[in-house]
């Protein structure tokens, strides 16, 4: 095959094995290279919608929060910190924050615990008649339209027709003007918003329940621990991780709560945001001031103070659950 | 002439190099078997016949056209997997179908092939249903069907019986042999299971940590191992191996309290030359019992344990000194827990291993192997 | 005795749970004045005239053919963006492999709320404000898909892409032919979260809609809202309309959903 006179015996084997190296380069590299690039293709599309939607505007919402930005005049100069220290001006800026830490301080925690009580309620009736319906009818509000769904719940919180005071008249309680109220507003909210979100978080805490290994539940039985606590010492730590993640989920969508408060406390009652802003929370002064009062870079520097909230109560919550949660 | 060759292949996957200097041949119309424990590289070469791997270096070829860097789909394989890989949503037809129709052969060319291969098989009742259907044996014969219908230039199979049950494998094993009589192209066949590859093969391989340790027809395999390795991998029960110590002239002793002393002829004891300590091998089946002077052979006493039956014959577990050791015997006569006996193999069924390097020292004296009629080299 | 106690808390809770619903279905097929009434209404009627009435009042059916018309749209692409892309990522080895498995992760933690504003820029800027297009576009893509195709293609034995390889198959022949077809539960499981997703979506239309012509049916409701405060059967009847869809989907396929939302673990027995 190689028709040159050998320089030596070593050269020999090299021409040979680096021939048929480079043979070996050429097919199994366009291999590797075709493998290579149909992959890019295949992710292509999807990271194109990533890039443009999402990462793109998550970089361009650094951008806009520092700079006086007016998106149909296409001027913007550099203002620096301006816009954050007009939000600390407004008295409405520090309502929404309020609002905010008010709606997810007592949303969270009930919505967890309540989904936690109903997995656990599910779990123990499982084999009854009817616990695959009764499971579906808990998750169900979570799948419902929250517009659709929030024209019911006005009337139910209708202060003079409507169910809720019914329910409390029936209860010898003192009636509540509900939406109507300053003081009742967000409550109404977040009523709403637990009714829509618990079954989810059921959901999710019956998939953890599932996977508990059955040896450990029945050791425990063997050994006399049952009840309150068989939960406490055994159930809870082995479905801390889900718990965890139940807590962090919660976390980030309660605090990006819009749909409900825009149709439950908007335009009738009070206008949007509840009578004297008593529901005017982040989301729905980031949509306001954007795109009711053209204030896109106000609504930036709004929307950075949001994003590193979310972005630090998640890693405390990180830090909270390495000391606490155990991973099996 | 179809034929695949195997030159000096190399393959390593980082560090780790799983295949060295592979050089073989599976000749046209031959069958050889690729047998060795898990881990050996076996699949590995397998694949690198494929395609779907490739040699670190080497050179691959399919009669004089070298092939090694050219991609799976155009080296013309066909390949059986372990799983099968029959596609379970699509019919047996469209299993067979698929890849003809992924190179645009028109569809009658397509039917024409897939009723011929059907017939041969005799699959064609099972063409129009899905393989969760089909039984085991069912399914085999349909990935096989599908690795013919594209009259491929060579056959690979990858330990294609061992999803089945044992009775299933032993009626697979004679349809797929059966099968390569009639069809006659080369086929390169992975397994772990020795009795699958000295039933099946023309010629056998044996393999173990990415080498070649022998390769041969079986009977040469089985006759002639040229490691302790092989020696053991081959036959079942495996062979005997016990070591055992050289004395300064008269023979070999074994270790034990009250060891026993060995004569051996003197061409053996030349060939042992200075070592001090050898593996003697022989297989459980060569083992009879003395008859005085009958036969020249290594004569031992061996104490009986215990004794399974199998029907026809009894497999008898023994220690010789303080080694164990296993004979094969048709008379279950006098068999009795710590029964001590005389036995013999004969000086020619007697294998001779170095203790250090464990390779092959004394050929038996033999004329020749048993030679299967038939049977290409 | 506590198994009593148990199943009767259950009870409770699950009519809890679907009572707003079903005061939807009491109201909107009620007699006239049955929100106002005191002590409430609790049986339905099923007068269906008052619905037809809301139904043929207002262009509903446009309202619906939109939301029909982006969802159907967002869920073709999310199925295929995300088998492409979960089969690269299951199965291809290239460069930025694993990297591409966090860039996808990450999408789900970059909270919506903080990204209306940029996003509406992006939108203006590439002029998809007021069309379906810039409706559907932004979610054509999605994670839990995309990790959804990619779990799936990693429980497809090997031997089956290899098989395709030895016969020349193409990449694309392979996924549409084989691997999509044998992740029909990720297909399902994808369409079905999909269309739940996108025709609840509200905030969405909501800032990227001027026009009545493209709002899809949430957005309808939204605005009818204001029009006829306190009209409760007109108010119900319409909230139905949007309703019904995701109740018969959800009656049919609940178990499914159910088991896709928790990651497919509940509906396994232990």
């Amino acid at each position: 095959m190689n028709r040159r006179v050998p320089l030596s015996e070593d050269a020999r084997v090299n021409s040979a094995t680096g021939g048929g190296l480079l043979l070996w380069l050429s097919w199994w590299n366009a291999y590797a290279l075709r493998e290579t690039l149909v992959g890019y293709g295949l992710i292509l599309p999807s990271l194109l919608v990533f890039l443009v939607f999402y990462y793109g505007p998550a970089i361009f919402l650094m951008y806009i929060a520092f700079f006086h930005w007016n998106i149909f005049a296409s001027q913007s100069t550099f203002v620096g910190l301006h816009n954050f220290s007009v939000l600390i001006h407004q008295p409405v800026f520090w309502q929404s924050l309020l609002n905010t830490g008010y709606y997810v301080v007592l949303v969270v925690p009930v919505t967890t615990l309540l989904a936690l009580a109903l997995a656990l309620l599910l779990r123990e009736t499982r084999n009854l008649r009817g616990g695959g319906l009764s499971q579906a009818l808990v998750f169900l509000p979570h799948v419902t339209p929250v517009v659709a769904t929030s024209i019911i719940w006005v009337w139910i919180f209708d202060p003079t027709f409507g169910l809720a005071n019914a329910v409390l008249h029936f209860l010898q309680l003192p009636q509540l003007g509900w939406l109507s109220s300053v003081h009742w507003a967000l409550p109404s909210v977040m009523i709403y918003t637990v009714w829509h979100s618990v079954g989810l978080y059921t959901v999710l805490f019956l998939a953890g329940l599932a996977t508990l290994p059955k040896q450990v539940l029945e050791a425990a039985q063997m050994d006399g621990v049952r009840g309150w606590r068989s939960f406490r010492r055994i159930i809870l730590p082995l479905i801390s991780p889900i718990t965890f993640f139940v807590i962090v989920l919660a976390t980030i969508n309660t605090m990006q709560t819009f749909s409900q408060i825009y149709t439950l406390t908007g335009g009738p009652h009070g206008g949007a945001g509840g009578p004297a802003f008593s529901t005017t929370t982040d989301s729905l002064l980031i949509y306001q001031t954007a795109f009711l009062y053209l204030h896109f870079s106000l609504s930036s520097a709004m929307s950075l103070v949001l994003f590193a909230l979310i972005l630090t109560l998640t890693l405390v919550q990180k830090l909270i659950a390495d000391r606490m949660v155990f991973y099996r | 002439m179809p034929s695949v060759k195997l030159k000096a292949i190399n393959k390593s996957f980082g560090q780790r190099q799983v295949l060295q200097h592979i050089d073989m041949e599976v000749g046209d119309g031959e069958f050889v078997v690729v047998v060795g424990p898990s881990g050996c590289g076996k699949s590995t070469l397998l694949r690198i016949v494929a395609g779907l791997e490739s040699p670190t270096s080497g050179e691959l070829w399919f009669d004089d056209r070298l092939v090694t860097q050219v991609p799976a789909h155009a080296r013309n394989i066909g390949m059986v997997f372990q799983n099968y890989a029959l596609y379970p949503h699509m019919t047996v037809f469209d299993n067979l179908a698929f890849g003809m129709a992924a190179r645009k052969t028109a569809p009658s060319a397509i039917k024409h092939r897939i009723d011929e291969v059907a017939q041969l098989l005799e699959i064609e009742p099972l063409l129009h249903i899905r393989p969760g259907a089909l039984s085991g044996g069912q399914r085999q014969r349909v990935a096989v069907g599908r690795a013919l219908v594209r009259s491929p230039f060579a056959f690979l199979m990858d330990e294609p019986l061992s999803n089945l049950d044992a009775l299933l494998r032993e009626r697979m094993r004679v349809e797929l042999r059966r099968l390569h009589d009639r069809m006659r192209i080369p086929t390169l066949y992975v397994t772990h299971d020795q009795t699958e590859a000295m039933t099946m093969a023309d010629r056998m391989v044996v393999m173990r940590n990415g080498r070649i340790l022998q390769l041969g027809r079986p009977e040469e395999l089985y006759h002639r191992p040229s490691t302790v390795f092989v020696a053991q991998f081959l036959g079942s029960p495996p062979m005997n191996l016990v070591s055992v110590k050289v004395l300064p002239d008269k023979g070999v002793a074994v270790a034990g309290k009250d060891p026993q002393v060995i004569p051996i002829p003197a061409r053996i004891r030349e060939q042992i030359g200075g070592r001090n300590v050898v593996w003697l091998g022989f297989r459980p089946e060569r083992v009879v019992p003395q008859t005085d002077g009958a036969v020249e052979g290594l004569d031992f006493t061996a104490t009986v344990h215990t004794v399974e039956t199998l029907g026809a014959r009894y497999h008898v577990h023994g220690t010789w000194g303080e080694s164990p050791i296993t004979w094969v015997t048709t008379e279950r006569e006098g068999l009795t827990g710590s029964v001590k006996m005389k036995l013999t193999v004969p000086w020619d069924q007697v294998h001779w291993f170095d203790a250090a390097t464990e390779e092959r020292m004394v050929s038996p004296e033999r004329e020749s192997i048993p030679v299967q009629v038939g049977g290409t080299l | 005795m506590s198994k009593f106690i148990a199943y009767g808390l259950r009870a409770v809770v699950a009519a809890a749970m679907a009572a707003p619903i079903y005061w939807v279905f009491v109201i909107a097929t009620g007699y006239h004045g049955a929100a106002y009434s005191i002590p409430p209404v609790w049986r339905p009627l099923f007068h269906w005239a008052p619905f037809l009435f809301v139904w043929t009042h207002t262009p509903w059916a446009r309202y619906v053919v939109n939301s029909v018309v982006i969802s159907a749209s967002t869920i073709i692409l999310v199925v295929v963006t995300s088998a492409l892309a979960g089969y690269a990522l299951a199965e291809l080895k290239f460069p930025g492999n694993s990297m591409y498995f966090y860039v996808t992760l990450g999408v789900m933690m970059l909270p919506q709320q903080a990204l209306l504003v940029p996003q509406y820029v992006v939108m203006y800027h590439l002029h998809l404000l007021n069309t379906y297009t810039g409706l559907i576009i932004p979610f054509a893509a999605s994670t839990s898909g995309i990790f959804l195709f990619r779990q799936f293609f990693m429980k497809l034995p090997v031997s089956y892409r290899e098989i395709a390889r030895l016969e020349g198959v193409s990449t694309l022949t392979y996924l549409r032919r084989v691997a999509v077809p044998l992740a029909r539960p990720a297909v399902a499981t994808t369409v079905l979260l999909t269309f739940i997703s996108s025709w609840n979506q509200f905030q969405w239309p909501l800032i990227m809609t001027v026009s009545s012509q493209l709002q899809p049916i949430e957005l309808a409701l939204s605005h009818y809202m204001q029009a006829y405060q306190s009209h409760w059967r007109e108010l119900t009847a319409a909230a139905l309309i949007a309703l019904l869809p995701i109740l018969i989907v959800f009656a049919l396929t609940q178990r499914h959903i159910v088991s896709a939302v928790a990651g497919g673990e509940v509906t396994q027995k232990d």
